[in-house]
């Protein structure tokens, strides 16, 4: 039930993080990675710290050339890893937006909701990059959060996080939680490998890796992103670099990890690694087109502590629980085409998803089924140079979830988001959407349309 | 040439990610674990009619035992002999409409529910009753009784007509009992439900909202 709610709150009314937009000023070219100080470079989709000035730098740290590959978060930010920094960078983004569900507040769907229009104040990120050498690299972001704050408890009421102040005579305070949403160190070996480690945003598609709000162009994601069917982010090892053939630029992308899990940052329950990969393809053709494939295969395991008993001889033993555990495996398909101001993007993923024997999810109903989730979506937009930079976009998106307890056997989803994306100042982009969903699902939620309405101002800073 | 090379080599990659990816662990056909089915009016995996929930999966029952409620256990009008085999009790489950047509001890009680009559015991605790019986001690004269249905799998109407008459959440389950009496069947407590519309439901005990 919850799974969800979250499924459908992120997808149409949740003003979190959603599309890049990998589209830099108009005025500058395509690729140009140093240029762009406004909120929406993405000339490269791979993440990469800034660089410092070397610190304890000698000649044999220097890299042969600079390296290609940029973080798209932080190219926003005037960061460009091939200049070199003296000192700890400190950036970051947040947004502020006002929601609105249109439709009854006595609608069934309207359970999966916050009903009530808001103005929410959704990421507040920070990051902290530093060059430690001309080579070495080190790069953390974390995002601050009111959570748990306004969570639901199982009785129904809703968490309140709330504690004496000793600052103020012990009047109460509201505090909140901090994601650590990627943590890294990296290594250039040369120009065209450089080694990660750490915990870092999965390298897959277009929309998980430019996922600062500021560089996205609306304000609602698709389902297909919002249900993680690649794990968001990951931690353990990634190697990636990017090689030009004449025109074209070759990226690639490898990675082990502990997988996917409740506790993936510093616990692999299962011991059991997960694979990841990615290639993509950077061709001139009109002005940039990208192509990329992506893959992941791992196992998730979420179980109870281990458990000790005394065998049949009277000898203690550790036993593991078995609790929840599947196999699954991802992959996706994306395309980027850039010409002039013409921007269009578009994603196929699917997700298959196997269980474990006896380790099976429980769900209202009975238990969890195998199977696969597809889904895809395609943005269209047109950057224009006045009024703001505005751009008009659309958003199209069709998902097969999993069949389940919610929604059913097979359900359909629909959605259709349009809205405009404004760009008063590099650092400030301002959304509207209007986003439309239709669920063809099984009873009792069988066919629900859900309308919302979404404004958003980002800004990096 | 440079680009036919990098064409190439992306192909070769696509493919080999590809190859290693795809069908691993699709199987459209079998979506389900040991001993279940898929339930396509629920969208769910369920344990066979045969089979209970443990852990994360199911397990059948022995060969001689019903599934009742939760667990696997004799059938109605036997218990387990010396032999650890469900076997018929002489007297248990047998028709009647009056006292004193019972007349195989203990089970000499005529229990009378809707008309309907069956030799059992009287009793003071459940576990004076075979594991499918609960001691419907609310009775002015506490005995064995079993309720029909419960726990059986559904996804409509397959409910009436039992003791366990609503179908939710893919189970028969008894509605219509009475907060304070706790009439439920063993192991089950009575539940208020009337704020989702369905009155009072029996649960597994523990599971009250």
């Amino acid at each position: 039930m919850i799974g969800h709610r979250v499924i459908i709150a992120l997808s149409i009314v949740a003003p979190l993080s959603a599309t890049a937009d990998p589209d830099p000023t108009p005025s500058s070219p395509p690729g140009d990675a140093s240029a762009p100080a406004v909120p929406a470079p993405a000339e490269s989709t791979t993440p990469a710290p800034t660089p410092a000035l070397p610190v304890a730098s000698t000649a044999s740290d220097e890299p042969e050339e600079e390296s290609a590959v940029t973080d798209a978060d932080l190219v926003v930010l005037g960061l460009d890893s091939t200049q070199p920094d003296d000192r700890l960078n400190i950036h970051g983004f947040a947004d502020l937006s006002w929601r609105a569900l249109l439709i009854p507040a006595k609608d069934l769907a309207a359970n999966y909701f916050p009903k009530e229009n808001s103005f929410v104040v959704g990421n507040v990120n920070l990051y902290v990059t530093k060059n430690l050498s001309a080579r070495w690299r080190s790069m953390l972001e974390v995002r601050f959060l009111y959570a748990p704050a306004g969570v639901e408890n199982a009785d129904g009421t809703l968490t309140h996080t709330t504690a004496p102040n000793p600052a103020d005579l012990e009047r109460p305070i509201q505090w909140g939680g901090v994601s650590i949403e990627r943590v890294y160190l990296e290594y250039d070996v040369n120009e065209w490998l450089t080694i990660q480690a750490g915990s870092f945003l999965t390298p897959y598609g277009i929309w998980n890796v430019d996922h600062g709000s500021p560089v996205i162009i609306p304000a609602t994601r698709p389902f297909v992103i919002g249900e993680s069917l690649f794990p968001q982010q990951q931690t353990g090892l990634h190697i990636y670099g990017k090689r030009p053939f004449g025109d074209y630029q070759l990226g690639y992308h490898a990675t082990v990890t502990n997988g996917r899990g409740p506790f993936q940052a510093f616990r692999d329950l299962d011991q059991n690694k997960a694979l990841g990969a990615r290639v993509e393809i950077d061709a001139p053709w009109l002005d940039r087109v990208q192509i990329g494939i992506s893959g992941y295969r791992g196992r998730f395991t979420d179980r109870p502590a281990d458990v000790i008993i005394a065998d049949d001889s009277g000898t203690l033993i550790n036993t593991t629980p078995a609790g929840t555990s599947y196999d699954e495996e991802s992959w996706g398909v994306d395309v980027l085409v850039h010409r002039g101001g013409l921007h269009l993007q578009a994603e196929v993923i699917a997700n298959n998803r196997h269980y474990r024997t006896g380790a099976r999810e429980l769900v209202r109903g009975g238990f969890a089924s195998d199977g696969l989730y597809v889904g895809a979506y395609a943005l269209a937009g047109y950057r224009f140079e006045r009024w703001w930079q505005v751009m008009p976009f659309a958003v199209v998106e069709l998902d097969r979830p999993r069949s389940g307890a919610d929604l059913g056997d097979h359900p359909t989803i629909l959605q259709v988001t349009a809205g405009l994306n404004f760009r008063p100042h590099p650092s400030v982009v301002l959304k509207l959407d209007y986003a439309q969903g239709e669920i063809y699902s099984a009873p009792p939620l069988g066919h629900s349309m859900l309308r919302a309405i979404l404004t958003q101002a980002a800004w990096a800073f | 040439m440079r680009q036919l090379r990098a064409r190439r080599t992306a192909g070769v990659v696509a493919c080999a990610i590809a190859s290693v990816l795809a069908g691993c662990l699709y199987e459209p056909g079998n979506t389900c674990g040991p001993y279940m089915r898929y339930e396509i009016a629920l969208g769910v995996c369920v344990c066979n009619d045969d089979a209970i929930a443990v852990g994360g999966g199911c397990t059948p029952c022995a060969s001689d035992e019903v599934v009742v409620g939760l667990t696997c256990a004799c059938p109605a009008g036997e218990t387990k002999n010396v032999d650890n085999r469900c076997a018929e009790v002489p007297g248990l489950g047998a028709a009647c409409q009056a006292a004193g047509e019972c007349t195989e001890a203990p089970h000499d009680f005529c229990a009378v529910r809707d008309g309907i009559g069956s030799c059992t015991s009287q009793c003071a605790v459940d576990t004076d009753c075979p594991d499918s019986y609960v001691c419907a001690d609310w009775e002015p004269v506490p005995y064995c009784r079993t309720y029909t249905g419960y726990g059986a799998t559904c996804t409509t109407t397959e409910c009436a007509g039992y003791d366990a008459s609503l179908c939710i959440q893919g189970h028969c389950v008894v509605q219509g009992c009475t907060l304070d009496v706790n009439d439920c069947p063993r192991d089950t407590a009575c539940c208020d439900f009337s704020t989702f519309g369905i009155g009072t439901l029996c649960v597994p005990a523990g599971s009250c909202p």
